[in-house]
């Protein structure tokens, strides 16, 4: 008694997930940054491998230190005041500006994600309370609220408890993530509004799913796009952030912990002679963001509600 | 063969038209090689369900189709060749020879601009008049299509009126400059029943009143019975069947038509049975004819070859191998 | 089939706070509907956009609070039910929606979307068998529980959604619309589905249509409503072959018959003007700026509910009276 119906021709199903990423190969660009990104991330994991050096390590050459060299065979990136190699200093420096990218947009998404979501789903006076804190928050300049935030820890107790020591990477990723849940709390409220008015939101409920049971399994898979958009983009906008905080002298510490941006920061004094200072954790960054920012317009059109699967 | 204009020329001839949307997932052939004629002052109705193409066909004759879109074949107006016109000539026509009014006329009419202004500047575009006179043939034009109140209503925006007032107003503005041929792409389908009545009364006035031809595309078996002089039905990019309405109705001879007629339910039919199956991906279009996966009349010939065109009767030809009745 | 009805509505009324040019207004979307409906039997609500038919059967199911007036299901106050028992309720009337491309969670697979009722009430037994059963029987294959609904054609997707609907073994089956969306040719396989499962698991319908063919095939009775209020309401032929308020006249004069012969020699009642708008609609009987037969009486409140046979109701001053206007 079945229906001569006529399902894709394929023989395994075809998951929504599955679409999103077949729409994804055809943009050129971001699938190249995605090598991009996979080569630098290895790179900066792989950093042992890539250079002998260590990122504070003081280098002496015939009892000097090696101070201010040009890039060379030796020293591909040259190296620094310190006489620390540049290459190496990049390489670990990556590593703290890309795990503060990574986990700063994933701890603002998850803060943006529910507050949007409950916002979103429950609406009346809830809605209005989160959404006037949220509007309070973004009518703070981001960065001088980040600058002030980040000096906490260091004359206040709590914030030290909270945000960790001053001027360490987790005070710092605490610190931007305060400043970037807002734009995915109002997106992800946007997309459960209009979730909510669809019937298989409906149809949950007349079946007598509880509240959590429609949150879970209904609205967020169906924000995931969004929320993967949001997050990737942020992470670009973490790294520059991060970048300038500690280029301005208020994110992580330079004096243990090279970061991209503080070698940005120590690089100022001695651009004219020595342009590699600034090239190397320069380029670094603006590669890095290029790419992300690539793949992330990549996944706003592959993961697209709009677009009707053929 | 038509119910007024005689011996004339016909006001559209279209041949062989062939549509191609080039997607990201090979190219979609929603127009196969389509035939079509109307003469003045009729009434013909395109039938089809989704993906028959009947919209996809007019839209390319008028060239609002997307970029991606590869047209083949002829649509000739008044003498001249409509496939491949440079836009600007295009723009000529449209709106002033040929007229398309759309199934929902909120996206149709701008929402910021007043009724009345859009449908001035309908009028200016195509004719040298004044502002004034524009505007005052807007509140005329208004008032023919049956608006109540026509000056005030002439300065109200598209989301302030009803669905069926909007869709007046949207005619009002297609007929402005008097157009040989309205084209109406389901214009009543998302309107309910009672303003759907009206709009047919208005539509079948305008077309006595002024001798223009309409095509009139829609998937209502019913609207068709009330409104068209000749029927024309496609299926899978196609023709099926075309024929005066009378004939379609009584003795149609496509197993396609013969589905459709008897998926509605009428006095001798308290339970109609559907077409089983669903309409061929356009994607990968199947051979032969269109409908020989779901046809009951099928023979082996129908997966391979195209079916012929063949003449059923006066006026009345179908595309199939094994028609119901026979064929010539 | 008992006296107690099955499900009785008694003065439903539904209103929604909107703002007509800056002052706040109320829109009655349901004007105090009553009705009843015996069990095995199919109820069909018609009207047009306004009508209030899609917020009358969601507040049927208390998917929207009615603002006043009272549901009975089975003997069971349904207005006045905790939020427990209303849980329990909701295991028994179902509904299955309109649109067959946004009823179905694009990220399920349609396995997890017919069996999600089982889930949520955690009914015993083996829910993969219970799933290839609901799928059987409304003529999908078993073998398609691990596919998304984007990979089915409208009308399945429909059936899908009637699977669901059916999944927790319901007595009550609410039908908003359930094949406008769909091509013609699809439709009536669907609808000879809706009938033929009526039949075989007992169920009772509340049906929501504007097309009236639907309504005639599946249910036995019908009520047509008009802003908000029911204007006619009997049994489904009586009431489509020989309508006696003239709103009833004039759709069925509207709806085109799908044969020339018939359509061109028809008299036709077409109304005049626009319906008029939810927010402040006519005094008295709503349909008086529009009705053929209208009088100076019509604006004196709202019309009696005239029941000219058992069974047959009319809101008209002039049902029943002898001279009523000829068909």
């Amino acid at each position: 008694m079945t229906i001569e119906g006529e399902v894709s021709g394929s023989t395994e199903a075809i998951s929504p997930g599955r679409l999103a990423w077949r729409r994804f190969r055809r943009h050129r660009l971001a699938v190249v940054g995605v090598v991009v990104l996979a080569l630098i991330t290895a790179a900066c994991v792989l950093a042992p491998f890539l250079t002998r050096y260590g990122p504070n390590e003081l280098i002496r050459i015939d009892g000097a230190k090696a101070t201010l060299r040009s890039p060379g065979a030796r020293f591909w990136l040259g190296t620094n005041e310190r006489a620390n190699d540049v290459w190496a200093t990049v390489l670990y420096g990556g590593r703290i500006s890309l795990a503060v990218g990574v986990v700063t947009a994933l701890v603002s998404s998850l803060i943006g994600t529910v507050i949007g979501v409950i916002a979103g789903w429950f609406g009346g006076w809830i809605d209005g309370v989160l959404m006037r804190i949220t509007d309070l928050f973004l009518a703070v300049p981001f960065l001088v609220a980040a600058i002030i935030l980040s000096q906490a820890p260091a004359t206040q107790s709590w914030a030290r408890v909270v945000f960790g020591p001053p001027n360490s990477s987790r005070s710092v990723v605490a610190v931007i993530a305060l400043v970037f849940w807002m734009p995915v709390a109002r997106v992800i409220r946007g997309v459960v509004l209009s979730l909510k008015e669809k019937e298989f939101v409906e149809a949950a409920r007349a079946a007598g799913a509880s509240d959590t049971r429609i949150i879970v399994r209904h609205l967020i898979p169906n924000c995931s796009g969004q929320i993967v958009i949001n997050t990737t983009l942020s992470v670009s906008a973490a790294i520059l952030t991060e970048s300038a905080l500690s280029y301005l002298g208020y994110g992580v510490n330079g004096v243990t912990t090279p970061t991209w941006g503080n070698l940005l920061n120590r690089a100022q004094g001695y651009i004219e002679p020595h342009p590699n200072l600034l090239l190397g954790p320069g380029l670094a960054v603006i590669v890095t963001v290029l790419c992300i920012n690539f793949v992330g317009d990549a996944l706003r059109d592959a993961l697209d509600p709009a677009q009707v699967a053929s | 063969m038509t119910s007024s204009g005689s011996a004339q020329e016909p006001v559209l001839v279209v041949r062989d038209l062939r549509v191609t949307f080039r997607t990201p997932e090979g190219p979609v052939c929603a127009v196969r090689g389509m035939d079509l004629e109307v003469a003045p002052g009729e009434i013909l109705g395109l039938v089809g369900e989704s993906g028959s193409g009947k919209s996809v066909a007019m839209l390319a004759v008028l060239g609002l189709l997307p970029r991606n879109a590869e047209i083949e074949g002829s649509a000739v107006f008044e003498g001249r060749e409509l496939i491949g016109l440079a836009r600007r000539d295009l723009r000529v026509v449209r709106g002033a020879g040929i007229a398309m009014i759309f199934q929902d006329p909120l996206t149709a009419l701008n929402p910021v601009h007043r009724i009345g202004r859009q449908i001035a500047e309908g009028i200016r575009a195509h004719q040298a008049v004044t502002r004034v006179a524009a505007d005052a043939r807007a509140v005329e034009l208004l008032n023919a299509v049956g608006i109540p109140d026509p000056e005030r209503r002439a300065r109200a925006f598209p989301h302030e009126m009803s669905g069926g007032m909007r869709q007046r107003a949207m005619i009002a503005m297609m007929i402005a400059n008097d157009p040989q041929l309205l084209i109406a792409d389901e214009p009543t389908t998302a309107l309910d029943v009672t303003v759907q009545a009206q709009i047919l009364e208005l539509l079948d006035e305008i077309r006595t009143r002024t001798g223009c031809a309409m095509v009139f595309i829609t998937h209502d078996l019913g609207v068709i019975a009330r409104i068209a002089d000749r029927v024309q039905v496609m299926y899978g990019g196609r023709i099926a069947e075309v024929a005066p309405t009378p004939e379609l109705f009584g003795a149609p001879t496509h197993p396609y038509t013969v589905g459709l007629l008897e998926a509605v339910p009428g006095p001798d039919r308290p339970r109609p049975e559907g077409i089983p199956g669903t309409p061929p991906s356009m994607l990968r279009p199947p051979a032969g004819c269109a409908f020989h996966a779901r046809c009951p009349r099928a023979l082996p010939v129908c997966s391979e070859v195209d079916p012929p065109l063949l003449t059923m009767g006066v006026g009345h030809v179908g595309a199939c191998h094994n028609p119901v009745g026979g064929g010539s | 089939m008992n006296d107690q009805p099955f499900v009785r509505v008694e003065g439903l009324t539904k209103e929604f706070p909107v703002r007509d040019r800056g002052t706040r207004a109320v829109v009655r979307a349901v004007d105090g509907v009553s009705f009843a409906v015996a069990r095995g039997r199919s109820l069909g609500i018609v009207g047009e956009s306004g009508s209030g038919k899609s917020t009358l059967v969601r507040c049927l199911l208390r998917l929207i609070e009615p603002t006043a007036g009272r549901v009975t299901f089975s003997g069971i106050e349904l207005t006045a039910a905790a939020r427990a028992e209303l849980r329990r309720l909701r295991r028994r009337m179902q509904i299955v929606f309109q649109d067959p491309f946004s009823a179905l969670d694009p990220r399920m697979t349609i396995g997890a979307i017919v069996g999600e009722p089982l889930a949520i009430h955690r009914a015993p037994g083996d829910r993969a068998a219970r799933v290839a059963e609901l799928l059987g029987l409304v003529g999908l294959e078993a073998g398609f529980v691990n596919r998304y609904p984007h990979e089915f054609s409208g009308g399945q997707r429909q059936r899908i959604g009637i699977a669901r609907a059916l999944a927790l073994e319901p007595d009550l089956l609410v039908l908003d619309e359930p094949v406008s969306a769909l091509d013609v040719s699809i439709r009536a396989g669907i609808v000879n589905l809706l009938d033929d499962l009526r039949r075989r698991l007992g169920l009772t319908y509340v049906l929501v249509s504007h097309d009236l063919s639907i309504v005639r095939q599946v249910t036995d009775e019908v009520a047509v409503m008009h802003l908000g209020r029911i204007v006619e309401f009997g049994p489904t032929a009586t009431v489509l072959d020989a309508p006696e308020h003239p709103y009833t006249r004039a759709l069925m004069s509207a709806v085109p018959v799908p044969d020339p012969g018939i359509e061109r020699s028809r008299e036709r009642i077409v109304l005049i003007g626009d319906a008029p708008s939810p927010i402040s609609p006519p005094s008295g009987c709503h349909f008086r700026t529009r009705c053929p037969d209208v009088e100076a009486d019509c604006a004196n409140g709202a019309p009696p509910f005239i029941e000219q046979e058992p069974g047959r109701h009319v809101a008209c001053l002039k049902a029943g009276r002898p001279g009523s206007p000829e068909r």
